[in-house]
């Protein structure tokens, strides 16, 4: 997965917003609030080659569970896809 | 003056965390002071030559410099503002250069420079808003009241051009003399172009830049002031204005039950805002002169620190905080200064405005009462 680069995070006091910007204005012209894991997952997304190497990275990082960690994560990589904030780049989308 | 006006849940919940942290989340860059109109109140504006004399524009590269500072400081929201900004030689370079570090960028305009060219490069990458001023609703005010006797045209123009490429809007206007017969038709244009519109009735009676006196006729009086405000919140609240004027005067009546406001500063301005005037000092807001810290070379975040320490340690008029009519009034540490030569002044400009608020008021729920009694 890479970041759709018209998405820049930025880190306020304890809080972390994604700011759209360039033509992602178009589709959403506001920003947006982000939880820890989601922020979390955020940074990790481009550093990582799999999903299953995103689960490693949050079971070696937070106490949970992995196949708690598996859900969750794959929920927040959905909505991420579905709103344009990520990109699969391997050729058959699978990541 | 707030900076981040009208703002979504979000935004008020990053705001409030701010206040509290003291993170200064909403900053304004006062570009330069030139405008390529020449309004008679605006207590801003100065000509090149005057200019030269006091100093010189920052350029884009020193304006990014601090806006990254700003960044590590916390800035999310900046202003940009002036004078009329978009004069600013490098105003696109600015703009393109807070975007790219993930700024939310508000912008402050007349509107007459707002060509296509400039609607399209807005439309490829949205502010979040532009705040467009009226001055009047036709050329004639714009003559009389900015010198520009196509004005209107040309702001009107430009709004046009950001409406139809879907770029946010929002209407201001200050009313003063010179204009304050055209309210109810500045108000029907935001109805007609379906635009929100914030009106101010009160003028600071501010000078700035080493300006002389400051001329009383510049603004309405307190009644007029008074009269401009019953029809803003009469036309804001349509059918139901007499309830709306009955819930404004419980505010009132009942001020002995709620509690006494704080005298510190009640707004924004040195808890989660500031501003950043054309010679690159730092000062709480437009309106207020000192503190004024030169942040220049590296000293935002000092600069921040200091604004915000003698923020904490103004305080306002002990009188103010029990005032029966604190609900209603609209004073604040710029106004007592201004009105009286000190933060913990009683503006009593400001008093007056609000009594007579109060009075209309309560002339309109005596009218709806009996109107409703002959019914």
């Amino acid at each position: 997965m890479k970041k759709n680069r018209e998405f820049i995070m930025r880190t306020i006091g304890e809080d972390t917003v994604l700011i759209p910007v360039g033509q992602s204005t178009r589709e959403f012209n506001g920003l947006i609030t982000m939880n820890e894991p989601t922020a979390f997952i955020w940074e990790q997304i481009d550093q990582v080659d799999s999903f299953e190497a995103l689960v490693d990275k949050i079971t070696e990082t937070y106490d949970v569970d992995r196949e708690t960690a598996r859900r969750d994560a794959y929920g927040i990589v959905s909505r991420m896809v579905r709103n344009g904030l990520i990109v699969p780049t391997r050729e058959d989308h699978t990541w | 003056m707030e900076t981040l006006d009208k703002g979504t849940k979000a935004e008020e919940y990053l705001c409030m965390q701010a206040d509290r942290n003291k993170i200064p989340l909403s900053t304004a860059f006062e570009l330069l002071p030139l405008c390529n109109m020449n309004c008679e109140m605006c207590y801003i504006r100065m000509s090149r030559e005057e200019l030269a004399r006091q100093g010189r524009i920052g350029s884009a590269d020193e304006w990014l410099h601090i806006a990254e500072e700003m960044k590590e400081a916390g800035t999310l929201f900046v202003l940009l503002t002036g004078g009329e900004p978009m004069m600013h030689p490098q105003f696109w370079e600015i703009y393109r250069g807070l975007r790219s570090m993930g700024m939310v960028v508000t912008i402050n305009s007349n509107g007459t420079l707002i060509g296509r060219g400039a609607a399209e490069r807005f439309a490829s990458d949205l502010p979040r808003r532009v705040n467009i001023t009226l001055y009047g609703a036709d050329n004639d005010t714009y003559s009389r009241l900015c010198r520009n006797p196509h004005g209107f045209e040309q702001a009107m123009a430009g709004i046009r051009l950001l409406k139809e490429r879907q770029v946010p809007v929002k209407l201001n206007a200050s009313i003063v003399p010179e204009n304050k017969e055209d309210l109810p038709k500045l108000l029907q244009i935001a109805d007609d172009l379906d635009l929100p519109i914030e009106v101010n009735t009160y003028m600071f009676p501010c000078i700035r830049n080493g300006r002389n006196a400051y001329d009383p006729a510049a603004r309405l009086s307190f009644q007029e002031a008074a009269d401009c405000d019953i029809q803003i919140r009469r036309w804001e609240q349509k059918e139901r204005f007499a309830a709306y004027a009955g819930e404004i005067l419980k505010k009132w009546e009942r001020a002995g039950e709620s509690p006494a406001h704080s005298r510190q500063i009640a707004c924004r301005a040195g808890k989660s805002s500031c501003w950043i005037n054309w010679k690159r000092e730092m000062t709480p807001c437009v309106f207020m002169e000192q503190p004024a810290v030169p942040i220049s070379g590296g000293k935002a975040l000092e600069g921040w620190r200091q604004i915000v320490a003698a923020c904490a340690g103004i305080q306002l008029a002990e009188a103010c905080g029990t005032c029966p009519k604190r609900e209603i009034c609209q004073r604040c540490a710029a106004a007592a200064y201004w009105e009286t030569g000190e933060f913990g002044g009683v503006p009593e400009y400001l008093c007056r405005y609000t009594d007579e608020v109060i009075r209309r008021l309560n002339e309109i729920c005596r009218d709806a009462e009996a109107a409703a009694t002959c019914q």
